[in-house]
C-alpha cells in the first residue's frame, strides 16, 4: 500500500473560549510533517483543548488551524482526515473488535472483503491477529489499547492524535506501549500529537515537545534540549526534579560562564544572547556530585540534611549556606550520612540558565 | 449527506403516496356536513346516519354540551368548522345568535311547528329554530322513598321541607344550563328575592351539586340520591330502564327549555346544512329522538309523541321569557348571585 | 475523499438537495390545511389545496427557494450570513403572510418549514457553529423550535388571555382582579389544603412501604414490580369509580354498615329503627384524597426505595457500634439521611394531587379544585375563558414552584452517593415497633388494593353495582360486541394508533432534547432547559386549554385534528422520554461519540450506529411507558378530541357522566388489561436483550 504524503499541522493565533473562560490565549504552532510532537503541561493547561481543536471536536473561538495546506477552522470532526486515541479507549462496547477497527471503513464505505483484510492487517500490526470476533469486555486493558490504536491507523489519517492513551495501563505495560506507539508513528509516518501530563512517557516517544502553562505556550523543542535547556523555572521543574539557584553570569573571552557559590560552571553555547549579570538557574540534582570536603578542586561546601536509598540511587537534601539543594547519586558512589559535611560539585551539563 | 438525501426520498415516496391517494378519491356529489351536536350521544349519531343516508351527503358530527359548542363556535367564528348546531338548551343558541355567530334561515317546514318554536331566540331574526321541549321537574326514587317512609314530594315547596335533608340532588348553575333554567324558573314564579330564599331553604336538602345537569336524574334512579331535579325527558329515559322513578311536574308551574337548531354564519356547505334544517324540522326528523329513548316532546305538530315523554297539557308550564333570561347579562347576573348569596352556606 | 469527488456536482451542495426537497412538497403536497383531513379529502379539496392552484402564501416560499437554487451570492465571503439570513426571512415571510391571509397551512407548507430549517443550520454550521455540525445545528434548531412552538407559545396564550378581555381591549389587571375574584381564592385553597394533605400522607405510605421493602420482607420483592406498574396501567377515574363502587351511597361498605346497623340490621333487631343511615361521604374532600392517596403513593414509594437501598448501611453500623439504639440509629441516622428524599416525595405528591383531574371529577362533589374547575369554566354554563386562563396561570405558577425547589433545592441536598463500590455489611434491623407498624399498613393497603381493583374487574359484570348484583355480559356486549364500528371500539383502535404513533416520537424528541441539553453547549440552552422543566411541571389541564387557545386560528389550526391530540400526548409525555434519554445518556462516554466523529462518521451516523443501540433498553422502555402513559391521558387533550378523535379516556369520561358506570369500569378494565399485557410483553423482552449481552459505558 502506498503510503500518503505526510503533512503538517499548524495553529495560528488559536484562541479558544468556554463562556467567558478563557483556555487558549493565542496559540501559534507549527507541526512539522511526519513528526510526532508531545503536549505536555498540568492539567487545566489547554494540551487536551489543542488536542481537540486539530480534531475538529472543538472550534476556535477566533484564529485558524491548518492541516497542511488548507483550512479546517470550521470543518467539523467528521470532515477532518484525522484519527484520534481516546484516554478510555472509547471502544463500542456493542461492537466486536473487528467491528471496531473496521468501523471507519465502513463509514466510508470500503467494501467488506477488502474492509476484513484491512482489518485484519491492522490488528496484525498491533500484536492482535485473529482477535476480529472477540467482544471488547473480553479483552484485557492493554489489547483494548492495542485495538483503539488499531482503529486510528486502520484509516491512514493525516493526522493521528493521542489523548493521554497510557493513562490506564501500569507501569510496566505503559513502557511498552509507548514503544510500540512510536515504533508505528515512524513506520508510517503519520504526523502525530500526543498529549500526555508524564515528562517521561514526553520524552520518550517526540520529536518535538511542546510544554504549555496556562492556555499558552511555555516552550516548544525536541526533548534533549527542553530537559537541559529549559527557559524557565516552571518548564525546568515540569521536565523533571530541579534546583532554581541564583548566580551571576560571567562573559569573558566569548565564552559563558555562570558563577554558582564557589563554583565557576561553562555554559557552551546556552546562554548566548544574554547579558552578564545576576541569573537563576536550574540545576539537574543528577548534575550535582558529593565528595569528601576538600578532596578535590571547586564546588562548594555543604551539608547532608536527609538521606533516602531509592535502590538505583540516593537521594539527598543538602544544606549549603541556608540554601536547600536536593541531589540523586547513583548507587556505587560512597554514601554520607545526615550530618556529614561535604563538597558538591557540578557538571555543566545539567545547567540551564532559565532568566535575569 | 444522508440526511438530505433520506429526506428528499421520503418525501418523494410521500408526496408520490398522497397524489396516488388524491386521485383514487371518488368523486363526492352530494356534498358533506359538519354538525355540532348538543344533544344525546346515540341521538346525534342516528340523526347524523339517517340524514347523510338520505341525502347521500357525508356527515361528520361532533358532539359537545352546548356550553362548550357555543365556546367552540366563537373560538372559530374567523374560520367556522361547523356548519349545523343541532340540539341543546336554546339560551348558548340566542347567546350565539345575538352574538352574530349565526346565519338567519326561515326554513319552509316552520308552518309545522307550534307557534312559540318558530322563532323562539332573543335575537328575533330567525336564528334558531325550537326542535324539541323539555320540561323541568323532579323525580322521587320511590324505593328510598318508601324506605324512609316519606310522603311523595308533589310541589317545589316541598322540596325545603326539613325531612328531605340531604337527599336531593341538582346540578350547579355554574356548570349547568339545566340548573340555570331551573333558576330562572324560580326566579318568574316568586321574583327574585323570593327565588333566592327558596334556593338557600333548598340548599340545607342538597346532598351535592353535581356538574352536569343530567346527573341528578341518573343518581336518583340508582339511589344515589332520592330526589333529582332536571329536565324530565331525561329522568323519563332512566325509568324506561326499569329503575324505580317516578317524575314529577311540580304543583306551582315550572319552566321548559327548547331545543335550539341553528345554522353557523359562514357555514362552509350552507346548503346542506339548510338541508339538515329542513329534515330535522319533519316529523320523520323528529321521531329520530324516541328511537334512542330521547323522550322530549317534539316541536312538529304532526310528530308522534313517545308515550314515555310527559305530556304538555299534563304540567303547568309557566310563559318562560327566553329573551330576557336568556340574556348574557341576566344569565351572569343570577349566576354570580347564586355563586356569592347560596354556595358558600353551610349545610 | 474520493468519494465525495465522485457525486454529480449539481448535487454537490446540500442547500440544493433541500432545496429540491421543498419545490417537490411545494408541487406534491398540499399546502394549505385540509378541512376534513388528509386521509378524508375529497379529490376537488385535496386540488383547491395545492399551492399553485391559488395564489397565496406558497407563491413566497417558491421565490425563496428559487432564490437559493440561484444563489447568486454564491461568490461572496458573506454567502453563509445570507443563506442564514434569507432562510430565516423566508419562515418568518411565510408565517407572516398566511396569518394575513388568514390561511390555516398544511402539510406542504410544514415541509418548508423544515427545508429552510435545514438551510438555516447548513448555513449555521458552516460559520462554524456547533462544532460545525450540519445536523446537530439542525437537532438543537429543532428542539428549540418544538419547546418554543408547542411550549412557550401555548403557555404565553394563557398569559395572554388575562391580559386582553374578550373584546380585544388591554386589560393588565385582569389576572388580579379574576385571582381575587369571588370564589376562586377559595378553589385555590381547596387544591393547595387538599394537595399538602395528600403529600404528607403518600409521602408517609410511601416510606412505610419502602423501610418493608427494603429492611423487613424479602416477601414483598413482587409487590415492588406491581408496585411500579399499577400507577402506570390504571385509567384515570378508575380509583374514583371503584372507591364508589366500595364507598359510594350505594356501594359495599353502605350496604355492609346498613344490613349490621340499618334499619332492622343484624345488630338492631328485625324492625327496629337503626342507627346508621346511607351516606354519599365519598364526595368531597376526603374522597379525592383517598383516591389520590391510593393512586400517587407507589411514585411516592419508588422514590424512596430508591433512597431507602442506597443507603450505606456501614453508617448504621458506625451507630450501633457507638452503642446507639435501634430507635436511636433510626432517629439520628437513618431518618435524617432520608430527609432529602421524603422532601422530594412530599413536594411530587403535592405536585401530582394539584395536577390530578380524573379524581376530583369523579368524586370531587362540591369540593372544586383548581384541575377540575378550569375544565368547567370553558365546557360549563360559564364559558369563561379567563377564568379558565387565570386558574391555570395559578395552577401552573403552584406546580411549577413546587417544581423547581424540589430541583434546585432539595436536589442539592441530596446526601445519597453511588460510589460504584459494594458497601459491605447488612442491613441491621429496625426498631421492633416501626417493623411491626410497617407491616399491619402494608398488609391493610394490599387488601385494600387488592379489593379495589377487584371490584373494577367484577363490576363490569353485574348488571348495575349496588342496585342489582345479577351477573351479565350487557355491558361488554354494548362495548365491544356491536361490531367495530360501534361501542368502545372506534374510541379504542384510535387510543391504539395516536399512542403508537406518539410514542416512538416522543422517545426521539425526548431523546434529543436530552442530548442536545447535556452533551452541546449552544445559546439558549437555558430556553430548552427551562422548557423542558415547564414539561414536567405543566398540570394536563393547563395544556389542554393553552392548546385550545393557541391553536386554534390560522395559519396553525390544528383543533380538532388527529395531529393535535398527538402533539399533546407527545407534550404531555415528554418528561418520560427526557428522563430515560438523560439517565440513559448519563452511561455512555462521550468519547464514544467522539471517537465515532474522528472516524469521519457524521453525527447523524454516529447516533444510528453508536448512541442509539446503546441506548437501546433506555429507548425501548421510553418508548413503551409513553405508549401506555397516552393510553391513560385525559385532562391534557379533554378539549381537543372531537368525535372522530374519541380516545378511551374521554369514552370513558362521557360514560361517567352519563352515569354508565358500568360500562366505563368495563373499559376500564380491558384498558388495564391492554396495558398490562403491553408493559410485561415488552418487559419480557428487554430482559431477553439484557441478559444477551451486558452493556456498559466502558468495556
Amino acid at each position: 500500500m502506498e503510503r500518503k504524503k505526510s503533512i503538517g499541522v499548524s495553529l495560528r493565533n488559536v484562541v479558544k473560549m468556554f463562556g467567558n473562560n478563557t483556555v487558549l490565549n493565542g496559540i501559534d504552532l507549527e507541526i512539522a510533517p511526519g513528526s510526532l510532537t508531545t503536549l505536555l503541561g498540568p492539567s487545566g493547561c489547554g494540551k487536551t483543548t489543542i488536542l481537540r481543536l486539530i480534531a475538529g471536536l472543538e472550534l476556535p473561538t477566533s484564529g485558524q488551524v491548518f492541516i497542511g495546506d488548507e483550512d479546517v477552522s470550521t470543518h467539523s470532526a467528521s470532515q477532518r482526515d484525522v484519527a484520534m486515541v481516546f484516554q478510555s479507549y472509547a471502544l463500542f462496547p456493542h461492537m466486536t473488535v473487528g467491528e471496531n477497527v473496521g468501523y471507519g471503513l465502513k463509514v466510508q464505505k470500503v467494501p467488506p472483503t477488502e474492509r476484513a483484510a484491512r482489518v485484519a492487517d491492522a490488528l496484525g500490526s498491533v500484536g492482535l491477529s485473529g482477535f476480529e470476533s472477540r467482544f471488547i469486555d473480553q479483552l484485557s486493558g492493554g489489547q483494548q489499547q492495542r485495538v483503539a490504536v488499531a482503529r486510528a491507523l486502520i484509516l491512514e489519517p493525516h493526522v493521528m492524535l493521542f489523548d493521554e492513551p497510557l493513562s490506564n495501563l501500569d507501569t510496566k505495560l505503559r513502557r511498552q506501549m509507548r514503544d510500540d506507539i512510536r515504533r508505528l508513528q515512524q513506520e508510517t509516518g503519520i504526523t502525530s500529537v500526543y498529549v500526555t501530563h508524564d515528562q517521561n512517557e514526553a520524552l520518550a516517544v517526540s520529536d518535538q515537545v511542546v510544554v504549555m502553562k496556562e492556555g499558552g505556550i511555555a516552550q516548544i523543542g525536541p526533548p534533549e534540549s527542553l530537559y537541559h535547556r529549559p527557559n524557565s523555572a516552571f518548564v525546568a521543574t515540569f521536565m523533571g526534579d530541579a534546583n532554581i539557584l541564583d548566580a551571576e553570569l560571567l562573559r569573558e573571552d566569548n565564552e559563558a560562564f555562570v558563577r554558582i557559590r564557589q563554583s565557576r560552571v561553562p555554559l557552551g553555547d546556552k546562554a548566548a544572547e544574554m547579558p552578564a549579570g545576576p541569573v537563576r538557574v536550574a540545576i539537574r540534582p543528577e548534575a550535582l556530585s558529593l565528595s569528601a570536603p576538600g578532596s578535590g578542586e571547586g564546588g562548594f561546601t555543604g551539608h547532608v540534611t536527609s538521606r533516602a536509598y531509592i535502590g538505583s540511587a540516593t537521594e539527598y537534601l543538602l544544606d549549603s549556606d541556608g540554601e536547600e539543594l536536593f541531589a540523586v547519586i547513583p548507587a556505587g558512589a560512597p554514601v554520607y550520612a545526615p550530618g556529614a559535611d561535604v563538597r558538591i560539585t557540578i557538571d555543566p551539563v545539567g545547567v540551564a540558565v532559565i532568566g535575569s | 449527506m444522508t440526511i438530505s438525501i433520506s429526506g428528499f426520498i421520503k418525501t418523494g415516496a410521500l408526496a408520490a403516496a398522497l397524489t396516488i391517494t388524491a386521485a383514487a378519491l371518488p368523486a363526492q356529489a352530494k356534498g358533506r356536513l359538519v354538525i355540532y351536536c348538543s344533544a344525546q350521544g346515540d341521538w346525534c349519531q342516528l340523526a347524523a346516519e339517517t340524514f347523510g343516508k338520505k341525502y347521500d351527503v357525508k356527515v361528520s358530527m361532533t358532539r359537545n354540551g352546548s356550553g362548550s359548542t357555543y365556546a367552540k363556535i366563537l373560538a372559530e367564528k374567523a374560520n367556522p368548522q361547523g356548519d349545523v348546531w343541532y340540539g341543546g338548551t336554546l339560551d348558548p343558541h340566542s347567546q350565539a345568535g345575538v352574538n352574530g355567530l349565526l346565519e338567519a334561515y326561515k326554513s319552509p317546514m316552520l308552518k309545522e311547528l307550534g307557534e312559540p318554536y318558530r322563532n323562539p331566540a332573543s335575537s328575533k331574526g330567525n336564528h334558531s329554530t325550537g326542535i324539541y321541549v323539555g320540561i323541568l321537574g323532579f323525580s322521587v326514587n320511590t324505593d328510598l322513598l318508601k324506605k324512609a317512609g316519606l310522603e311523595m314530594p308533589k310541589c317545589w315547596a316541598d322540596l325545603v321541607k326539613p325531612e328531605f335533608k340531604g337527599q336531593i340532588q341538582v346540578a350547579s348553575p355554574q356548570s349547568s344550563g339545566t340548573a340555570y333554567t331551573a333558576t330562572a324558573t324560580f326566579v318568574q314564579l316568586w321574583g327574585e328575592e323570593k327565588a333566592f330564599e327558596y334556593f338557600k331553604k333548598l340548599h340545607k336538602n342538597v346532598a351535592q351539586y353535581t356538574k352536569s345537569g343530567s346527573a341528578p336524574g341518573k343518581n336518583a334512579a340508582r339511589g344515589e340520591a332520592m330526589i333529582g331535579i332536571g329536565f324530565l325527558h331525561d329522568h323519563a329515559k332512566e325509568k324506561s330502564k326499569g329503575f324505580p322513578l317516578q317524575l314529577v311536574g311540580p304543583c306551582e308551574g315550572t319552566g321548559y327549555e327548547i331545543g335550539g337548531l341553528s345554522i353557523i354564519k359562514n357555514a362552509r356547505n350552507l346548503e346542506n346544512a339548510k338541508k339538515f334544517v329542513d329534515w330535522a324540522l319533519t316529523a320523520e326528523g323528529q321521531e329520530v329522538a324516541a328511537k334512542v329513548s330521547s323522550f322530549q316532546v317534539p316541536t312538529n305538530m304532526n310528530a308522534a309523541v313517545p308515550k314515555e315523554a310527559i305530556k304538555l297539557d299534563s304540567v303547568k308550564l309557566i310563559n318562560y321569557d327566553f329573551v330576557k333570561y336568556g340574556s348574557e347579562k341576566m344569565r351572569k347576573h343570577l349566576i354570580d348571585r347564586w355563586i356569592r348569596e347560596v354556595k358558600p352556606l353551610a349545610r | 475523499m474520493a468519494s465525495i469527488a465522485a457525486r454529480p456536482s449539481f448535487l454537490r451542495d446540500p442547500i440544493l438537495r433541500w432545496c429540491v426537497a421543498g419545490l417537490l412538497a411545494l408541487v406534491l403536497l398540499p399546502w394549505k390545511a385540509l378541512e376534513y383531513g388528509v386521509f378524508d379529502a375529497t379529490a376537488d379539496e385535496f386540488l383547491d389545496a395545492y399551492g399553485w392552484s391559488h395564489l397565496n402564501s406558497s407563491l413566497f416560499a417558491a421565490l425563496c427557494l428559487l432564490l437559493f437554487v440561484l444563489r447568486p451570492w454564491r461568490g461572496s465571503p458573506l454567502r453563509h450570513k445570507i443563506d442564514a439570513g434569507l432562510s430565516v426571512f423566508a419562515f418568518a415571510g411565510i408565517l407572516a403572510l398566511a396569518s394575513w391571509q388568514n390561511e390555516a397551512l398544511g402539510w406542504g407548507a410544514a415541509v418548508q418549514f423544515f427545508v429552510f430549517g435545514g438551510i438555516l443550520a447548513l448555513a449555521l454550521a458552516r460559520m462554524g457553529l456547533v462544532q460545525g455540525d450540519p445536523f446537530m445545528t439542525g437537532a438543537i434548531l429543532l428542539v428549540s423550535g418544538l419547546v418554543l412552538f408547542f411550549i412557550f407559545w401555548p403557555v404565553s396564550t394563557i398569559f395572554s388571555k388575562v391580559i386582553v378581555n374578550d373584546q380585544g381591549a388591554y386589560t393588565p389587571l385582569m389576572f388580579f382582579k379574576m385571582i381575587t375574584g369571588f370564589g376562586i381564592g377559595r378553589i385555590m385553597w381547596n387544591s393547595l389544603s387538599l394537595a399538602i394533605v395528600v403529600g404528607a400522607a403518600t409521602t408517609f405510605l410511601g416510606l412505610v412501604f419502602a423501610l418493608f421493602a427494603a429492611r423487613i420482607s424479602q416477601k414483598f420483592q413482587g409487590l415492588i414490580r406491581i408496585f411500579s406498574i399499577l400507577p402506570v396501567i390504571t385509567p384515570p377515574f378508575v380509583i374514583g369509580l371503584s372507591l364508589i363502587l366500595i364507598f359510594g351511597r350505594n356501594g359495599s361498605i353502605n350496604d355492609i354498615l346498613l344490613a349490621l346497623f340499618g334499619d332492622g340490621g343484624l345488630f338492631v333487631g328485625a324492625g327496629q329503627e337503626g342507627w346508621f343511615e346511607r351516606s354519599p361521604y365519598i364526595y368531597g374532600f376526603w374522597g379525592i384524597f383517598l383516591a389520590q392517596t391510593l393512586s400517587f403513593t407507589p411514585i411516592s414509594f419508588m422514590l424512596l426505595m430508591g433512597m431507602v437501598s442506597t443507603i450505606n448501611p456501614a453508617m448504621e453500623e458506625a451507630s450501633l457500634t457507638m452503642r446507639a439504639s435501634d430507635w436511636q440509629t433510626f432517629r439520628y441516622v437513618t431518618f435524617p439521611l432520608l430527609r432529602p428524599g421524603i422532601a422530594n416525595s412530599y413536594l411530587l405528591g403535592v405536585i401530582s394531587s394539584l395536577a390530578d383531574f380524573g379524581n376530583p371529577l369523579v368524586l370531587g362533589g362540591d369540593y372544586d379544585v383548581m384541575a377540575t374547575e378550569i375544565y368547567f369554566s370553558i365546557v360549563g354554563a360559564q364559558l369563561d375563558y379567563a377564568r379558565a386562563a387565570t386558574l391555570g396561570i395559578a395552577l401552573l405558577m403552584f406546580s411549577l414552584t413546587g417544581f423547581m425547589l424540589q430541583r434546585y433545592w432539595i436536589g442539592k441536598k441530596s446526601y445519597v452517593t453511588v460510589t460504584g463500590k459494594g458497601s459491605g455489611g447488612s442491613f441491621q434491623r429496625l426498631p421492633r415497633w416501626v417493623e411491626r407498624g410497617c407491616a399491619v399498613i402494608a398488609i391493610i393497603w394490599i387488601i385494600f388494593t387488592a379489593v379495589l381493583y377487584g371490584s373494577i374487574l367484577l363490576g363490569g359484570f353485574v348488571v348495575n353495582w349496588g342496585a342489582d348484583y345479577t351477573p351479565t355480559l350487557a355491558h361488554y356486549e354494548e362495548l365491544w360486541a356491536r361490531g367495530f364500528g360501534y361501542g368502545a371500539w372506534p374510541s379504542y383502535f384510535t387510543t391504539l394508533g395516536f399512542s403508537a404513533v406518539g410514542a416512538p416520537l416522543t422517545a426521539m424528541v425526548g431523546l434529543l432534547i436530552a442530548y442536545v441539553t447535556t452533551r452541546r453547549r449552544f445559546a439558549g440552552r437555558n430556553i430548552v432547559d427551562f422548557g423542558a422543566m415547564i414539561c414536567f411541571a405543566i398540570p394536563g389541564t393547563v395544556i389542554g386549554i393553552s392548546y385550545i387557545l393557541a391553536f386554534n386560528t390560522a395559519p396553525v389550526l390544528l383543533t380538532g385534528s388527529a395531529a393535535i391530540v398527538v402533539i399533546s400526548f407527545i407534550v404531555r409525555n415528554m418528561p418520560v422520554g427526557i428522563r430515560s434519554g438523560v439517565s440513559g445518556l448519563a452511561q455512555i462516554d462521550k468519547s464514544l461519540e467522539e471517537a465515532s466523529l474522528t472516524q469521519r462518521a457524521s453525527s447523524l451516523r454516529t447516533i444510528f450506529t453508536v448512541v442509539l443501540p446503546l441506548l437501546r433498553p433506555a429507548l425501548i422502555s421510553a418508548v413503551v411507558f409513553s405508549f401506555v402513559k397516552s393510553m391513560t391521558t385525559v385532562s391534557a387533550i379533554i378539549f381537543l378530541v372531537t368525535a372522530d378523535t374519541q380516545v378511551a379516556t374521554t369514552y370513558i369520561l362521557g360514560r361517567v357522566e352519563d352515569g354508565d358506570y358500568g360500562q366505563a369500569i368495563c373499559y376500564g378494565s380491558v384498558l388495564i388489561v391492554t396495558m398490562l399485557a403491553v408493559v410485561l410483553l415488552v418487559d419480557r423482552l428487554i430482559g431477553k436483550a439484557r441478559t444477551e449481552r451486558k452493556i456498559g459505558a466502558h468495556a
